[in-house]
């Protein structure tokens, strides 16, 4: 009995020795990214951690940064008061950036590239509005062209759309690998040649790598977007199709869609709203 | 019966042989083309386990008081594709084990939603094959 005492007795001055010797410095690093980690969706936290000491900005500002989102114009301008030197913003540590109408970006004036251009680290793209300016599109997408190389996905869910100069867009992100489109329409703009300065570069691309998910709901059919893919060079290898079919073509070109990407494909979701398979109305019986 | 019908009633599914998970989604009750699709599954298509539909709502709010026929509510044409899409899921999950799954929209339909889908895929429920998700 007297033995077990000792041992147990032992092990508590180990424990509290072992405790007031260590401190926050002396903790490995991998052990303090994970408490980080684990709080990771709670903000509040997130910010009284980050006041810690100068050593846990970057590993709180990974998460409280990782997603951002500009709705406005009025939510930019915010961000540039807080933040007014693009090089040293938190802007390296966003993983998702959305981003609710180009006024957001054009108002950013000339340096525009600047703050686009420090958030380095993207990997998922959204860009959304409603009854905006398709021109307005084409300047925002002239300034994201190749902006960050992680860019991994793209969510598209505006309208109108210029799809020209959108897929030049995509053509411009080697590592992408999922493309989601939904209530957009294309609205083509005039200007058919190299005056965004980006034909002549885009035309050496290639097709990205295209291995995750294509998710197409547009009101006009998949065609114009799966005739695009297929008409460029490389091959598709999609892990999942997300397909609505308004029009009959559609169901065409869904087949050669999934004939290229037989050796991949493991999801497939197909919404069939064509003419003709309208909604009957139903009536009580009595 | 649907040779030389409109386009989506020849979608097949003969070409991608990978597949493990397919969603249909319903925009109205005609489900032939579903069927067809579902007919071209093979035995190449070793890693299909599991076939999702995805109900419309105004589907799955016909309720039983209402509409005791359903065939009388939504045709007797289109009552017969049902039957024989019920006929395929129940030959897949005999012979291929692939797992039947319909979408729901509303969670609070669902005794409506368990009385419609036994009316329209009935041997399927009969046998406790459908999982109804929402």
């Amino acid at each position: 009995m007297a033995a077990l005492l000792d041992h147990e007795l032992s092990e508590r001055m180990l424990y509290h020795s072992f405790w007031a010797e260590t401190t926050m410095q002396n903790l490995p690093n991998e052990l303090l990214n994970h408490i980080a980690d684990f709080l990771r969706d709670s903000q509040a936290p997130l910010r009284n951690c980050c006041l810690v000491s100068k050593s846990w900005i970057p590993r709180t500002r990974r998460h409280i940064f990782a997603n951002i989102y500009f709705q406005t114009a009025k939510d930019l301008e915010s961000w540039k008061k807080t933040f007014p030197d693009p090089s040293i913003s938190p802007a390296c540590y966003a993983k998702l950036l959305w981003i609710g109408c180009p006024q957001v970006i054009t108002a950013g004036g000339a340096e525009a590239g600047d703050w686009i251009a420090s958030f380095t680290s993207v990997e998922h793209l959204e860009l959304g509005g409603q009854d905006t300016q398709a021109r307005g599109w084409e300047v925002a997408f002239a300034l994201f062209h190749r902006f960050s190389p992680a860019i991994k996905s793209i969510r598209m869910k505006m309208s109108p759309l210029p799809f020209r100069q959108f897929f030049k867009l995509v053509l411009s992100f080697p590592l992408l690998e999922d493309l989601d489109m939904s209530d957009c329409y294309d609205a083509p703009i005039d200007n058919d040649g190299d005056s965004d300065g980006l034909s002549s570069t885009v035309q050496a691309l290639s097709l990205p790598m295209f291995t995750g998910s294509l998710d197409l709901h547009l009101d006009e059919g998949v065609g114009p977007v799966v005739r695009w893919l297929l008409t460029q060079p490389g091959r598709i290898r999609f892990r999942k199709l997300a397909l609505s079919w308004a029009c009959e073509e559609d169901v065409s070109l869904t087949l050669v869609l999934m004939e290229e990407c037989s050796h991949t494909l493991e999801s497939l979701y197909v919404c069939c709203n064509l003419p003709g398979t309208f909604i009957r109305h139903l009536c009580p019986h009595r | 019966m649907f040779l030389g019908g409109p386009k989506w009633t020849l979608f097949t599914l003969s070409k991608a042989i990978k597949l493990s998970d397919v969603v249909f989604r319903l925009e109205s009750q005609r489900v032939g083309w579903v069927t067809m699709a579902l007919k071209t599954v093979g035995r190449e298509h070793r890693d299909l386990q599991r076939i999702s539909i995805d109900v419309p709502p105004f589907l799955i709010i016909i309720p039983a008081h209402i509409y005791p026929d359903v065939g009388r509510a939504i045709g007797e044409e289109d009552l017969r594709e049902w039957l024989v899409l019920d006929q395929s899921l129940v030959h897949l999950q005999e012979s291929r084990s692939i797992h039947t799954r319909v979408i729901r929209p509303w969670s609070r339909l669902k005794r409506d939603m368990v009385d419609c889908i036994g009316s329209l895929l009935p041997e399927s429920t009969k046998r406790g094959m459908i999982e109804l998700v929402g």
